[in-house]
């Protein structure tokens, strides 16, 4: 059963001088329920605005978005605002902690906008991915390694149906980027998470059974876009 | 609920990530509020505290000029006589039907600048200075006998000379202290007053006849005196007015005493004015600091709103954040301006206090302590507008990537 279908997407972007750059043009594509899939791509092919479709934090411009039966292109900005908060988590290259927040109020905020905040969940995810103790730090009390464990725990805590990954290993060190997949791979594992990475590293894909090609994906991978 | 700790821990936390500003900006606040409130109401206090400061008078009869300057002189002890009415003036108006009391007063000295009052001793034994309430003496005190050279204090001098029963002084002639014009004679203080909150508080009380014969002064004093203070007895303040004032030429008649005083305070409109234009001004200047506050801690929580946003906050949260931060800023400004116009009062009191003796009206929430805070929430909210609209159009896509 998939979680999320794609068909015939479109996207492009006007440029300053009012032309229209085509970015995204995916025929078909999708997820099955509880599957791992790795994604190569090459940088600023689009692969971070593809994940902004399917997150609805882009619109598209014609195609079909299908995430848990409901297509996105079609939702309004408030549900997708409730898709997000309920159905998806994003694990960012750099991280995105709110950096005035303790971890704990990093997933508590984040717990709180699926209207479903309970601080003994959050406290045993941190718990989970070993930062029980440093809960009340803020990001920048923590390492680099650490931080991200937050992010993915922070990802987790609303238990999605989708986790979407954008570079998670891009700004570890290779033993802190080892421990970062093998953590994400296992939660979503423990909790039947789909899980859906993107990486310009080959090594980071080589360890997914579902291995995904950008440029096979894309009609448009032959342009290099900067956006 | 949920949302709502977020919410409000978001808020607090914008407001203390740019302390300093926002403590600017609140204290700014402070001020435009704590400069209205005391434009408005310290007034508005004082001229009600002046007419509840009469002593129980409806009218002040004294020499032809200007009421108001009588009213000064006779009930508030400030300024000059405008001159002298003869004690058959005085007699007269005590005889006339419709007045119910009638106290002659004869000014002209002082001690170290503490005015000397010449009046009757039955004054502080029959009139009320306020409904049901006579003049009380304190302790063992007594009022003075109108034929000795016998004083009876009022507290606020008591206390600032340090006076007490049995001490004796000379007084000084002329309203201001010089040290040269000492009297030969000797007073007793035989009482102090126990404290009014009116202007009665600030002179030295005496018989009027010690000041009508004061050794050196002329001999038209003994048979007269500066003013009389009256109390009448229900409209016979028309019929008074019309005979002294409108066919009369001898004397004055400063009735009702109230709208004499509204115009003293109405010749200080144009002060009024100024202030609550300055008022206005550090108003504007209020407004666009939290604009300046919240415009520049946009530039740094752009992020953290497409964080938010990506995480599943709606739109309408992150405008509200902003809104909310603003609130804060402005609830804290509304807090010291109540503190600010506290302290200005304060001040006020003590400075019309220690002219006049006019003890003013205590801190009382009205109104206009609502009105001032309502406008400074409006003003918190107008200024976040601008800021919370580019939050409610901030670009999740484009403010993430930025960063990946």
């Amino acid at each position: 059963m998939s979680v999320l279908k794609i068909e015939q997407l479109k996207k492009s972007y006007t440029t300053p001088s009012g032309k229209k750059l085509p970015v995204i043009d995916v025929h078909t594509f999708s997820l099955n329920a509880g599957e791992f899939y790795g994604m190569h791509g090459k940088s600023g092919s689009g692969k971070t605005t593809f994940l902004h479709l399917i997150a609805g934090i882009l619109s598209p411009d014609s195609g079909l978005i299908e995430l848990q039966g409901r297509d996105v292109g079609k939702m309004s900005i408030s549900e997708r605002d409730a898709l997000r908060a309920s159905q998806i988590g994003y694990v960012f290259q750099s991280f995105n902690l709110l950096q005035g927040f303790t971890c704990l109020e990093n997933l508590e905020i984040a717990m709180s906008f699926s209207g479903n905040l309970k601080t003994d969940i959050a406290v045993e995810l941190l718990e989970r991915v070993g930062l029980k103790e440093r809960m009340s730090y803020y990001p920048y009390q923590l390492s680099i390694g650490q931080q991200q464990r937050v992010a993915l725990a922070r990802a987790m805590v609303n238990h999605p149906k989708l986790i979407i990954a954008d570079e998670p290993t891009g700004n570890l060190d290779p033993d802190n980027a080892e421990i970062a997949m093998e953590l994400l791979r296992d939660l979503c594992e423990e909790i039947n998470i789909t899980l859906l990475v993107v990486s310009h590293d080959s090594k980071i894909i080589d360890n997914f059974n579902q291995k995904l090609s950008w440029e096979e994906i894309n009609n448009f991978n032959n342009t290099e876009v900067d956006l | 609920m949920n949302k709502f700790r977020s919410f409000s821990l978001l808020c607090f936390r914008g407001v203390k990530q740019f302390g300093f500003s926002s403590f600017v900006a609140s204290l700014t606040i402070a001020m435009a509020g704590g400069l209205f409130l005391g434009t408005w109401k310290i007034k508005e206090s004082a001229q009600e505290s002046f007419n509840l400061s009469s002593g129980g008078f409806d009218a002040v009869l004294g020499a032809r000029g200007s009421k108001l300057q009588l009213i000064l002189n006779a009930l508030f002890h400030l300024e000059a006589s405008p001159g002298n009415l003869s004690w058959d003036q005085y007699e007269m108006i005590k005889n006339t039907p419709g007045v119910k009391e009638a106290y002659p007063l004869a000014v002209g000295d002082n001690l170290l600048g503490y005015r000397l009052v010449g009046t009757l001793s039955s004054m502080f034994e029959v009139h009320e200075w306020k409904e049901g309430e006579k003049y009380k003496v304190q302790g063992k005190g007594r009022i003075f006998t109108d034929n000795a050279r016998e004083a009876l204090v009022g507290n606020f001098v008591a206390n600032k000379l340090k006076l007490q029963i049995g001490d004796t002084f000379q007084p000084y002639h002329g309203l201001t202290f010089r040290e040269d014009s000492k009297h030969d004679e000797i007073y007793v203080v035989v009482g102090i007053l126990e404290p009014t909150g009116t202007p009665a508080d600030k002179v030295i009380w005496i018989p009027i006849k010690g000041i009508q014969h004061m050794e050196g002064h002329s001999k038209e004093y003994a048979s007269s005196v500066s003013a009389v203070l009256v109390k009448l007895k229900g409209a016979a303040g028309f019929a008074l007015e019309m005979k002294y004032n409108k066919q009369g030429n001898q004397a004055t008649l400063a009735w009702p005493i109230a709208a004499t005083l509204a115009e003293f305070f109405d010749r200080l409109a144009w002060f009024e004015k100024i202030l609550e234009w300055i008022a206005y001004l550090v108003g504007l200047v209020a407004g666009l600091i939290i604009l300046a506050v919240l415009r520049n801690s946009m530039n740094e929580r752009r992020r953290e709103f497409a964080i938010l946003r990506c995480l599943g906050a709606g739109r309408s949260f992150v405008t509200n954040v902003v809104l909310g931060q603003s609130i804060i800023i402005s609830l804290i400004g509304a807090t010291g301006s109540f503190f600010i116009y506290f302290v200005m009062n304060g001040v006020a009191s003590h400075f019309i206090r220690e002219q006049t003796g006019v003890l003013l009206e205590p801190f009382k929430i009205d109104f206009t302590f609502i009105y001032v805070f309502l406008s400074i929430l409006a003003l918190g909210i107008i200024s976040a507008l601008p800021t919370a609209f580019l939050a409610y159009r901030v670009d999740i896509s484009k403010n993430l990537r930025s960063l990946t």
